[in-house]
């Protein structure tokens, strides 16, 4: 799993980190510590060697002196007294030296004339080193060294020649010393830890001292003979060394330490070599245990960042486990899941900003819920609405299609009737001509003036009500061409009113030429019809110069020099039988502006007027110039009017 | 892991492996064996390292003198002065290896002659019948020098009222000081910086001799003579081994080490002879 392997990762790198660098730091300060501690052991033992071997020098100096003082005794070297007096002052010597065995003086011939025991008088000596270097004038200490069968110290001999006053050889002093008197000062060693011996040897090899804590002293003294300490020490050196050794077939390891004998003064030394040798294990303790506290200090330290880190990488782990378990959650759709927000870290940050987002989203979610609703709401309502729409246009198409029929049927049964009477009243008249009176002949054509009145409406209504219904699709109409059959149209009451109609420059649009003809014989009648009795009418129709902003359209103006009307008026003469003057005063049924108002719309533009009363008018019909495609189509169709008729 | 570094720390134990002889050098106590270890353990150091050998300190006690632990090999190496060497040289064979070097950088030493601050002695005549501490009877700065100075001054020993060999510079020093005796001879640097301490007043200063030097046992091996003297003569404690060797300018070749010759004694040798040394 992913979060285990980043615990893990966390884990292994902080110990392997911290495993590398206790290695590194362990086995530096172990190195440190270790070279000092053995620098410390290496100083103290070697104090130990040298200060023995100094001690050696200094006994060995003494006894050196006293033979030479003993020697030099004016008794001793009258040879005055009696063997006895000598006996005695030896005895006096003795005293003073009492590490000396045995003190005697031998005349030249080896016989023993005097001793401070008095043992042995006149016994003869066998002859030996001292007897010869006495001979020789020559002090001997240390030089010659014999063994005795009743000790297992060997002895040293002292001597020196006794001279007379004048210089001559009478005799020799001997001194004889048991190597174990060197030993005393050397006892101290067996309180050393792991203390195996130590062998005093003189140059020959010849051991003169041991001392071992145990029984095997003699096995390792000879060993020693053999070892690397003994060679390093006979090239004079003092020093230090390991070296393997066997005792009792266990093989361990003795650290020896070195040094030679350099005498004192004008003694000038024997070169005696002393070994001190330790059990390097029981030595190098100190060492072990720093090794071994070093080595604890170091597992308890990466035991510690070893739990520590696991409790950090949890800590880190566990946080972003949640946040996972969230993430789950959330994507199944539990929106209300809270993270636990448990450390104050960066961790918590993220839990809380996670709690956070989901909240809002939360928020965002229910919004959008409630948004939907509405919405779906308000779509069924329109949906509604438009059902409704939908059927009440149904509706009204066919209550249109009904009327339109009902106009239609009307029109034309309206029309038989009204042209009965018509015909009937002129029947009337000319065929009861003179039994009419002229007030009933009036009465007559008030009757055929009336149904013709109401013919030119039911004319008037039909054409109204069909503009809406022209199956004829648009083309392209050329006004100029249209206002010119207008004009022929309207010769009879151009020549009537002598009015003066001009036509200019008007445009080729996409039209219903029909309607086109009926927009403008209604426009240019009117204009002949509202003239003013003072001065005959006089028609404008022309286009207005196109402006940028008229986007295709056309403006086609009549303007007239008419009765005008005024701006109270100028929005009623568009609607339906809405007459301004009486019949009387101009004829005509009120359905001429409506329905140039109707055809206008029907093309997509409109028509206005700017007129004053007394001032003529000026009606301004916009009309699309191309229909856009929808030449060929019923624009009413287009724009969605309810059927036709 | 712990026998990872069971095992890289392990390698310590090689100390004793090779044999670990120790030369020792030996030296005269001049203040204490602390102090004086504290001045020459880095120099030991520095020697160990150059040379590959092992040195140690060696103060020479009480009981003991330098020239005899140097002739019997009790140390290989000593920090001598020239009587004493003259006298090594006669008695055991040891051998010169070189000179120290003064602070202006001679191989040169003086010795000085001086009395109490508040004392009627102005100059050496005035020493006539009056008590002088010396310093060892084998130092040359604190003996045979001044010797020679009182001579050239007309005084023998017989003229004072009583001698003494003190021991050391500084039980001279202080023999003066403490009024044991009125008048002393010692080694130049320590008489100067007690002079300018206002404890001691200088009566008069020798002419140049040959500085102590480092002197060798007959015994030790050429190849380890040739060695430590090429490492005495590379030593820079002014320069390079400034940080090396902190104090160093206390000691009597605070400018290191010079190649020294037999010959460089042979005025030395002579006095010497004339005042009975040998």
């Amino acid at each position: 799993m992913v979060l285990g392997s980043i615990k893990k990762k966390i884990v292994a790198l902080s110990l392997g980190i911290i495993i590398l660098t206790t290695i590194v730091v362990s086995t530096l300060v172990y190195r440190i510590f270790s070279y000092h501690l053995m620098r410390t052991i290496e100083d103290y033992y070697i104090h130990i060697v040298v200060d023995s071997m100094e001690s050696i020098d200094e006994i060995m100096y003494d006894k050196y002196k006293s033979i030479q003082n003993i020697a030099a005794d004016g008794s001793i070297r009258s040879n005055a007294g009696s063997p006895e007096i000598i006996g005695a002052r030896l005895a006096e010597y003795n005293l003073i030296s009492p590490e000396f065995m045995s003190l005697s003086l031998l005349d030249m011939n080896r016989t023993r004339l005097a001793d401070s025991h008095n043992a042995h008088i006149g016994e003869k000596e066998k002859t030996s080193l001292y007897w010869e270097r006495a001979l020789e004038g020559k002090i001997t200490a240390g030089e010659d060294i014999e063994a005795i069968e009743s000790s297992r110290f060997p002895v040293i001999n002292f001597a020196a020649p006794v001279n007379n006053e004048r210089g001559k050889p009478t005799g020799v002093v001997v001194a004889k010393m048991s190597v174990k008197e060197l030993q005393a000062s050397m006892e101290d060693m067996f309180i050393i830890k792991g203390f195996m011996y130590f062998a005093l040897f003189d140059k020959e090899k010849n051991i003169l001292l041991s001392m071992a804590p145990h029984d095997h002293e003699k096995m390792l003294s000879e060993s020693i003979l053999d070892s690397v300490a003994a060679q390093e020490v006979s090239k004079g050196f003092t020093g230090a060394v390991i070296e393997p050794c066997a005792i009792h077939g266990d093989d361990m390891n003795n650290l020896s330490f070195y040094t030679s004998e350099k005498g004192k003064r004008n003694f000038r030394g024997n070169n005696w070599s002393a070994i001190m040798s330790l059990d390097f294990e029981r030595v190098s303790v100190p060492l072990y245990e720093l090794r071994d506290k070093i080595i604890a200090v170091s597992a308890v330290i990466i035991l510690i960042v070893g739990v520590v880190s696991f409790y950090i990488a949890r800590s880190l782990t566990v946080p972003i486990r949640n946040l996972q378990k969230g993430v789950k959650r959330i994507e199944e759709g539990d929106l209300d899941y809270q993270v636990e927000v448990g450390s104050k870290d960066e961790t918590g940050d993220l839990a809380a900003s996670f709690n956070k987002m989901v909240n809002t989203l939360r928020k965002k979610t229910n919004d959008l819920l409630d948004a939907n609703y509405v919405l779906e709401r308000e779509v069924h309502e329109r949906e509604k609405a438009e059902a409704e729409l939908k059927s009440y246009a149904t509706r009204l198409a066919q209550s249109n299609r009904e009327l339109q029929d009902f106009v239609k049927i009307t029109s034309h049964d309206l029309q038989e009737p009204l042209r009965k009477i018509r015909a009937m009243g002129d029947i009337v008249k000319s065929a009861c001509n003179e039994n009419i009176s002229s007030r009933g002949r009036d009465y007559i054509e008030r009757i055929q003036k009336a149904a013709a009145r109401l013919q030119t409406l039911i004319y008037d209504l039909r054409i109204f009500s069909s503009i809406t219904s022209r199956e004829k699709s648009f083309e392209p109409v050329n006004l100029n061409q249209v206002a010119r059959e207008v004009i022929t149209d309207l010769e009879n009451r151009i020549e009537e009113k002598v009015a003066r109609v001009a036509v200019k420059d008007l445009a080729t649009v996409d039209a219903d030429p029909l309607q086109m003809h009926q927009l403008l014989q209604n426009l240019i009648g009117n204009a002949i019809k509202f003239h003013k009795k003072s001065e005959p009418p006089s028609v404008k129709v022309y286009r207005r110069t196109e402006r940028k902003s008229n986007n295709g359209s056309f403006e086609l103006i009549v303007e007239d020099n008419g009765i005008g009307i005024d701006a109270k008026s100028a929005d009623r003469i568009f609607v339906v039988f809405q007459r301004l003057h009486g019949r009387s005063e101009y004829e005509g049924t009120g359905m001429g502006l409506p329905i140039c108002k109707k055809i206008a719309e029907r093309h997509g533009g409109s028509i206005t007027v700017k007129s004053k009363p007394g001032e003529g008018s000026l009606f301004i019909v916009t009309l699309p110039v191309s229909q856009g495609g929808e030449t060929g189509k019923n624009k009413s169709e287009q724009t969605g009017d309810p059927g036709r008729s | 892991m712990v026998f990872v570094t069971g095992s890289v720390i392990a390698g310590c134990e090689s100390f004793f492996h090779e044999p670990r002889n120790m030369l020792f050098v030996g030296f005269d106590l001049r203040l204490s064996p602390e102090e004086d270890a504290k001045l020459y353990e880095p120099f030991m150091d520095y020697l160990s390292k150059k040379t590959g050998y092992d040195f140690r300190l060696r103060f020479t006690s009480e009981y003991e003198d330098t020239q005899e632990n140097l002739g019997t090999g009790k140390v290989q190496f000593a920090a001598i002065g020239a009587v004493s060497y003259i006298n090594a040289v006669n008695k055991y064979g040891a051998k010169i290896l070189a000179r120290g070097l003064n602070k202006n950088n001679e191989a040169m030493y003086q010795s000085i002659i001086f009395t109490r601050p508040d004392s009627d002695i102005r100059t050496l005549k005035e020493i006539k019948g009056r008590s002088f501490a010396f310093g060892s009877e084998d130092s040359t700065q604190g003996h045979l020098i001044p010797r020679e100075m009182l001579d050239d001054a007309g005084i023998t020993l017989d003229d004072l009222s009583k001698y003494e060999y003190t021991g050391s510079h500084k039980n001279a020093v202080d023999a003066v000081m403490n009024g044991t005796f009125d008048a002393g001879g010692g080694q130049d640097t320590l008489v100067k910086k007690m002079a300018k301490q206002g404890k001691i007043k200088i009566v008069k200063v020798s002419k140049y001799y040959p500085s102590s030097g480092m002197a060798a046992n007959k015994d030790v091996s050429p190849e380890i003579m040739e060695k430590v003297k090429k490492a005495l003569l590379e030593l820079d404690p002014l320069g390079r081994h400034k940080d090396m060797l902190p104090g160093w300018e206390q000691t009597e070749m605070p400018n290191g080490f010079t190649d020294a010759k037999e010959e460089d004694y042979t005025e030395l040798r002579e006095m010497m002879h004339m005042y009975g040394f040998n």
